[in-house]
């Protein structure tokens, strides 16, 4: 019963918001011209209230910028994550310990009741394929393989006993972007889109960058749950046209685009008004974003404009899709005022099982075209003086085991690791991020957290709390019961912070 | 029978407030006799009701006190008083009459000694409902600065730096306990006859004994109650009360799992972090200044909303303003007069990407808030900087990818605030047309960082 009242009352309050929208729409603009045009809700005039009311934007533009509830630290969010998992114990988790216990049995204690995605009976352990040394002034241990990332290590705070409850990609992946490993929540950047909307009027808040494949969970990892779908991801491809269809059509001249966009506004508007259902306006301002979309996307997507040196720096590959290329867009995008740059850099799962999985081959090809680009996207940022105002994130989905799989049982020909969600490696740096700090520590062999554990739930309280939100606080009801990112848990990781 | 006997005593509150309206009524009348033709009649039969109400004021009163748990000290005053208040209203009502013994006092005696007892009984009462120095409350910050006097502080005073001396019970728990639970357990009023306002009282218990079982700590009643669901009737506080957090309900388990121990530190007991965070009060380092100013006129606001630039306050509760002409590129010196009736409420100010040019800087000197400029992606050439030495505030230059001229930079040395200037430019090396003085090298972020080619870059496994 109380279920029942509580969704009565759900939807009573999402009716006073629609009729609030309606009156936006009926006594406080041109009309129809008006929605066609943007948000002219400002010709209305409402004398009575003191101070400004910011929220009132939303009622005809959903992407209209909001004041932070808090005061942030940050205002743009660059998201680096490494698809399949990146193996911490080849980073930046130095187990010298872990070398002498190479190739030995692992001790039946460590694995009782612990289940993996592969790893059967009893396997061995595989010493760290790597050589460490302690790099910056902040003496933090780095691997031979990111030789670039030693100069910007006194940028980073790492967070090395992060620890998830998900083995499986899909499922780690769903938990890590939008805090269920179930299907069906809004994504980080949705939220924070939802919460603090966009800047720029023409470019999308969130955007979504990948290279090498797509992420195993798809599309979900950028959708909008439950939130007005305005606030999806746009993925934006590297290669080729940044987005489909963006371009006119030979032969369609871009004033003849404009009216077949506003007669097609003005049937919507039509279909609003008879049924209220607030995603027709959500549809309106995605026609329109897509008509300035036209011109300003190709100009932030092109980095043939940038100087070479910068495009050496970065290791840009022209016409190719490369995480490079997108690191540098995320650098482009944020300086234009988007909000939210998720990149995802697939082929990280160093299983062992072929080569481009195996520790000794494909995942040095991975870091190689890792390294560099992060390392400058770093120095890039900071030399503008935006990683003041940027958060940049780097992760995967979870870490990798101490031990050599041994899928079905039989020892991995090639060298590799299995998935591990007990404890893995994240750093984050830019405004508000203590510099070459380290929070937290794994046992001998980098098997479990015994010091600093954080949760993903906790990673996200952290980033939302960056941008100036109350993770407890910041909530949206859906089906009787308010929603929020970190669902009951997440704890904001203040020993990192400033 | 008990449950109406509560309930009725619960009215108490309400019933009072009559014979006060009526004594109230009463003593009007009294003061203006004159202006009445039947003013002797119309008191009494006012103060036949206050008669009336009055009994069944005390009556409930006391109801009230033996179900819900009031100590007799705290209470007895006021019922005494009640009591001096009914008296005195009946002696008031007989000495109206016609012929009595009473008629030898003097007719004041009874006004004004009905009105002063009335005023007692009614701040002793209140007294009691909302804690005994509710009402001097709001002086006490004045009075103890005026007269030097400390009030003992039980709220949190934890940092960063302290944190580790201080002792579980007194730096943690007290805070918590005085916070949510000793407005209702305490010597003045003690439900369940539990007092939580010192150690020996929580140890000694309530009524149904120790609430902390120091064999078996997760069975304590302490324990139990905080963690039951809030719908349970035994769930403490009251669900109509303010609840415990999650890190409080957190931190008391973990201090009854110890044995609730008193003395010892949190270093002593090597109190994990995790733990003690939640109560830790960080000194947030202030990048605005903080300043007290009336909320900016909306009309300014709606107008620059209105013509596309981004105005918001720096955060949702604040007066201060951050703008910014990013969707405007055709934005001009000029056009800064729009800003006019903000000047002071601004902070921020982003002109990147816009067609402003050198004078803005005479302008830009006219806003006596600023932390932070930016005029990236501009035509400035940083002639005429020297005016931004009265942006007394200003803390954060940014001048990257613009025209600068590395003549004009030494004025920066002059600026009182200035923290950060970022002045990178992709196309030329800034840093090598410049002398600088070691201030300003500390201050000046040039950039113009590389990543020189390594063998390993090219290595193809």
């Amino acid at each position: 019963m109380d279920n029942l009242k509580k969704l009565i009352a759900e939807n009573k309050e999402l009716e006073a918001q629609l009729n609030s929208r309606r009156h936006f729409l009926k006594d406080c603009t041109l009309g129809l011209g008006g929605i066609a045009l943007g948000s002219l809700l400002n010709s209305c005039n409402f004398d009575q209230q003191k101070a400004y009311d910011y929220t009132s934007a939303r009622a005809l533009n959903p992407m209209a910028p909001l004041p932070s509830p808090l005061s942030p630290k940050v205002k743009s969010v660059i998201y680096l994550h490494m698809v399949g998992a990146p193996s911490q114990l080849e980073l930046f988790d130095y187990k010298p310990e872990l070398a002498k216990l190479h190739n030995k049995p692992c001790p039946e204690s460590l694995i009782e009741g612990k289940e993996f995605a592969f790893i059967e009976g009893v396997p061995n352990m595989l010493g760290p394929q790597a050589t460490f040394t302690q790099a910056g002034e902040s003496r933090n241990w780095v691997s031979n393989h990111l030789p670039h990332f030693k100069k910007v290590v006194d940028e980073v705070s790492f967070l090395k006993a992060v620890h998830t409850d998900q083995f499986n990609h899909g499922p780690a992946q769903l938990l890590m972007f939008t805090g269920s490993a179930r299907f069906g929540r809004p994504s980080l950047g949705s939220w924070i889109t939802y919460g603090l909307g966009s800047e720029n009027n023409n470019l999308p808040g969130f955007v979504v960058l990948t290279s090498g494949g797509t992420p195993d969970a798809g599309k979900s990892l950028w959708g909008n749950g439950f939130l007005p779908s305005i606030y999806q991801g746009v993925h934006c491809r590297s290669k080729g046209d940044p987005v489909l269809y963006l371009k006119d059509p030979e032969g369609v001249s871009r004033d003849l685009k404009r009216k077949v966009i506003q007669s097609i506004n003005e049937i919507n508007y039509k279909e609003y008004q008879k049924f209220k259902d607030p995603e027709v306006l959500t549809r309106i301002s995605q026609y329109e974003m897509a008509y300035r979309m036209q011109v300003s996307v190709p100009e932030v997507m092109d980095i043939n404009d940038e100087p070479d040196y910068i495009k050496e720096m970065y290791g840009v590959q022209p016409e190719k899709e490369a995480f490079a290329n997108n690191c540098l867009l995320a650098r482009k995008m944020v300086e234009k005022g988007v909000r939210f740059v998720q990149l995802y850099d697939w082929g990280w799962d160093s299983h062992g099982a072929s080569e481009s999985e195996a520790l000794s081959k494909g995942f040095l090809n991975k870091c190689r075209d890792m390294d560099r680009p992060v390392a400058a996207l770093l120095l890039d940022l900071k030399q503008r003086g935006l990683l003041e105002e940027t958060l940049v994130v780097w992760g995967g989905e979870f870490g990798r085991t101490p031990m050599w799989e041994n899928r079905a049982g039989i020892q991995n020909s090639l060298i590799g690791r299995d998935h591990q969600g007990e404890a893995f490696t994240m750093w984050m740096a830019g405004g508000g991020v203590k510099k070459g700090y380290v929070h937290g520590a794994t046992d001998e062999i980098g098997f479990r957290g015994i010091d600093g554990r954080v949760s993903v739930h906790d990673i996200q309280a952290t980033i939302l709390h960056l941008l100036g939100f109350d993770h407890e606080q910041f909530t949206y009801d859906f089906q009787g019961r308010p929603f929020r990112l970190t669902d009951v848990e997440g704890r904001v990781i203040h020993e990192i912070l400033t | 029978m008990e449950s109406i006997l509560t309930f009725i005593g619960r009215f108490h509150p309400l019933i009072v407030h009559l014979p006060i309206g009526f004594i109230l009524l009463a003593q009007l009348l009294e003061f203006n006799r004159s202006k009445f033709k039947e003013s002797e009649k119309i008191l009494k039969f006012i103060l036949y009701w206050v008669l009336l109400s009055g009994v069944f004021s005390i009556l409930s009163g006391y109801l009230q006190y033996q179900q819900e748990g009031y100590l007799w000290e705290s209470v007895q005053g006021h019922f005494y008083l009640g009591i001096l208040t009914l008296i005195l209203s009946m002696g008031f009502y007989i000495f109206l009459g016609k012929k009595t013994i009473l008629k030898r006092l003097p007719r004041s005696f009874f006004s004004i000694s009905l009105l002063i007892s009335l005023i007692f009984t009614g701040h002793l009462g209140g007294n009691i409902t909302h804690g005994e120095d509710h009402l001097t409350e709001p002086l006490a910050e004045v009075s103890s600065t005026l007269f030097g006097i400390e009030n003992e502080t039980k709220t949190l005073q934890l940092n960063e730096k302290n944190y580790s001396e201080q002792s579980i019970y007194t730096g943690i728990v007290v805070p918590i306990l005085s916070n949510k639970c000793v407005s209702c357990h305490n010597p003045k009023k003690t439900k369940g006859g539990l007092k939580l306002h010192n150690y020996e009282a929580l140890v000694q218990g309530g009524k149904n004994g120790s609430i902390i079982n120091f064999d078996k700590p997760e069975q304590s009643e302490l324990f139990l109650r905080i963690h039951l669901p809030v719908e349970e009737k035994k769930h403490m506080p009251p669900k109509s009360k303010k609840q415990l957090t999650k890190a409080e309900i957190d931190f008391i388990s973990y201090w009854i799992e110890l044995g609730a121990p008193q003395n010892q530190t949190l270093e002593q007991l090597g109190t994990s972090r995790a733990l003690i965070d939640p109560f830790l009060s960080k000194e947030e380092e202030r990048f605005y200044p903080k300043i007290a100013l009336d909320a900016p006129d909306s009309k300014i606001l709606r107008d620059l909303i209105a013509k596309d630039l981004l105005i918001a306050p720096v955060s949702r509760e604040s007066n201060l303003l951050k703008i910014s002409t990013l969707n405007v590129p055709k934005f001009e010196n000029k056009q800064m007069e729009l800003l006019n009736g903000i000047q002071e409420h601004l902070v921020s100010i982003d002109l990147s990407y816009s067609a402003v040019n050198d004078s803005i800087f005479d302008l830009l000197a006219e806003f006596p808030n600023l932390v932070q400029i930016k005029l990236n992606h501009t035509q400035v050439t940083g002639k005429g900087i020297l005016a931004l030495q009265k942006n007394k505030n200003l803390k954060q230059l940014y001048l990257v990818e613009t025209e600068i001229n590395g003549i004009y930079l030494k004025h920066l040395s002059n600026f009182p605030s200035l923290e950060q200037v970022f002045i990178f430019q992709s196309k030329r090396n800034l840093s090598r047309e410049i002398e600088l003085t070691p201030k300003l090298k500390t201050i000046i972020e040039f950039g113009e960082y590389d990543l020189p080619k390594l063998p390993s870059d090219e290595v193809i496994y």
